[in-house]
């Protein structure tokens, strides 16, 4: 399914465009659901039956399964398949990108007087997990090319990598985690909500429009995601308040926020940014608070096969830290920076997109819970399921 | 992961030889098929985005309202095109 962006800023296609980006989305979709169940069916087949009878056992992690698998055709094409197609996710949106350049500085003049801020910092010195690749074979990553550029590159090619799957704002993560908690926890009402490794801001907007009054920070080192993102936002109407901060350095004084949030954002940290990043979450939180991070299920909770699936991104996608963040236990992050293990909270949550928020509601009120060893949690196919967790502050 | 600042970022337990010297992952023993991986992918798209012209120039021709379901006809371009790459019972044929 093809979704237009619904700001703006939303690029004017050509035909050829609209074909180009078309046929990418396309070509995820039947890399991610095709080619990925034939993945599975030649680990059934092939793969696993000749791991037992040679080492006596099934494989015993993701890991294993990886290098069994690397000699297989169906792993084969299906990794140089989804390369391919996650490079031209990029390629197909750039050029629309640069012929829009005028258009997007107009419109960012038009809206300067918007509600909201932007607060960049031009000493912030922007770390290698950023700088040094291509985050998700991202031509230049987050910080990379001229003006806004990157922002837009990214909004728009999120459209063509998300297959309708994120909705038309791409802010399915943000509205079903902001469903979930307001139906779970209704008398808990942020005041003030900090969204870390915000990029262009898609998933903080929810929580503005779930909770008007609250106040919304949200944070990242680079420049041109926040830039498009403060344009992005006033352009919407939401009063959002972005800032050039690292995560883990958070320049905010202690107890000053309710909610803590991140979306598909401890994945790209390194270990130990990651655990400054908890650290600093807690301290900025005031009691009562809560620290809510959206991210892939970890490796402790799925298959070894789902690990393995999951795991290929850390590989192949230029996101070095993945698979080191699926290892780690998400409760024992939380509570190695001080919070109680009676604190901890985790769920899955269906995308509001694709299932309605009154199936979030009957979730919660029927106790409900999904299971995390699914095939459809945190994976961007049909049927795609979120996870969530964190803890509350004392 | 090293600490040297000059080395590519990659996971610390990467197996040896996923990638090639320009840094790329390689799936198959000769690397030259990775590329034509790439190539065949690039070529469906432009045929695809010819694809897509040829419609609207018949259609318009026809005189008829843009109504085509052109997500179907993708889905349907992406399983021809790339049929040999599927499991060999896995195909929209063989699974009737």
């Amino acid at each position: 399914m093809s979704v237009a962006l619904l700001h703006d800023m939303k690029p004017e296609l050509t035909p050829e465009d609209a074909a180009r980006e078309r046929f990418v989305s396309g070509l995820r979709r039947f890399v991610l659901n095709d080619l990925a169940a034939d993945l599975r069916l030649a680990y059934e087949r092939r793969v696993a039956p000749a791991f037992v009878r040679s080492q006596g056992r099934p494989p015993a992690d993701g890991a294993e399964i990886h290098k069994a698998m690397r000699t297989d055709p169906a792993f084969q094409s299906y990794s140089a398949m989804r390369v391919q197609a996650q490079r031209m996710v990029w390629s197909s949106v750039a050029p629309v990108v640069q012929r829009e350049r005028d258009k997007r500085r107009k419109i960012a003049e038009r809206v300067a007087q918007g509600a909201g801020s932007l607060s960049l910092d031009d000493t912030l010195e922007v770390p290698r997990n950023v700088t040094a690749i291509d985050v998700h074979l991202m031509p230049g990553s987050y910080a990379g090319g001229e003006g806004m550029d990157a922002g837009a590159v990214y909004d728009q090619g999120l459209v063509v990598f998300s297959m309708g799957l994120m909705g038309e704002n791409l802010d399915d993560i943000g509205r079903s985690m902001a469903a979930y908690v307001s139906a779970k926890y209704p008398s808990f009402k942020p005041a003030m909500i900090l969204d870390v490794g915000c990029t262009i801001g898609h998933n903080s907007l929810p929580w503005k429009a779930r909770y008007p009054q609250a106040q919304v920070h949200a944070i990242d080192v680079a420049a041109p995601v926040l830039a498009y993102g403060s344009v992005r936002a006033k352009l919407q109407g939401h009063e959002i308040h972005f800032h050039q901060m690292s995560a883990d350095a958070l320049a905010f004084p202690d107890a000053s926020f309710d909610l803590v949030f991140s979306s598909m954002f401890l994945h790209e940290l390194s270990k130990q940014t990651r655990a400054r990043l908890f650290t600093e979450a807690r301290r900025v939180l005031r009691p009562g608070g809560l620290m809510l991070h959206m991210e892939l299920p970890p490796n402790s909770q799925v298959n070894p096969f789902e690990g393995f699936y999951l795991d290929w991104d850390s590989y192949y996608n230029e996101e070095p830290y993945y698979k080191g963040y699926r290892d780690e236990d998400p409760k024992e992050l939380c509570l190695g920076a001080g919070f109680a293990a009676e604190d901890y909270i985790q769920f899955v949550v269906p995308s509001i997109g694709v299932s309605g928020e009154s199936a979030i509601q009957q979730m919660v009120a029927s106790e409900t819970v999904k299971a995390v060893n699914s095939r459809t949690t945190g994976r961007l196919a049909e049927g795609v399921c979120w996870f969530g967790f964190g803890a509350w502050r004392r | 992961m090293t600490d040297d600042p000059a080395a590519p970022l990659r996971p610390a337990d990467a197996p040896a030889g996923i990638y090639g010297p320009d840094g790329r992952p390689r799936f198959f023993a000769e690397p030259a098929v990775d590329r034509f991986v790439a190539t065949l992918v690039n070529l469906a798209c432009e045929v695809w985005v010819q694809e897509e012209r040829i419609l609207a120039l018949e259609t318009k021709a026809r005189g008829e309202a843009a109504g085509l379901d052109r997500e179907a006809l993708l889905s349907s371009f992406m399983q021809r095109v790339f049929a040999p790459l599927r499991e060999p019972d896995q195909t929209p044929t063989a699974a009737g």
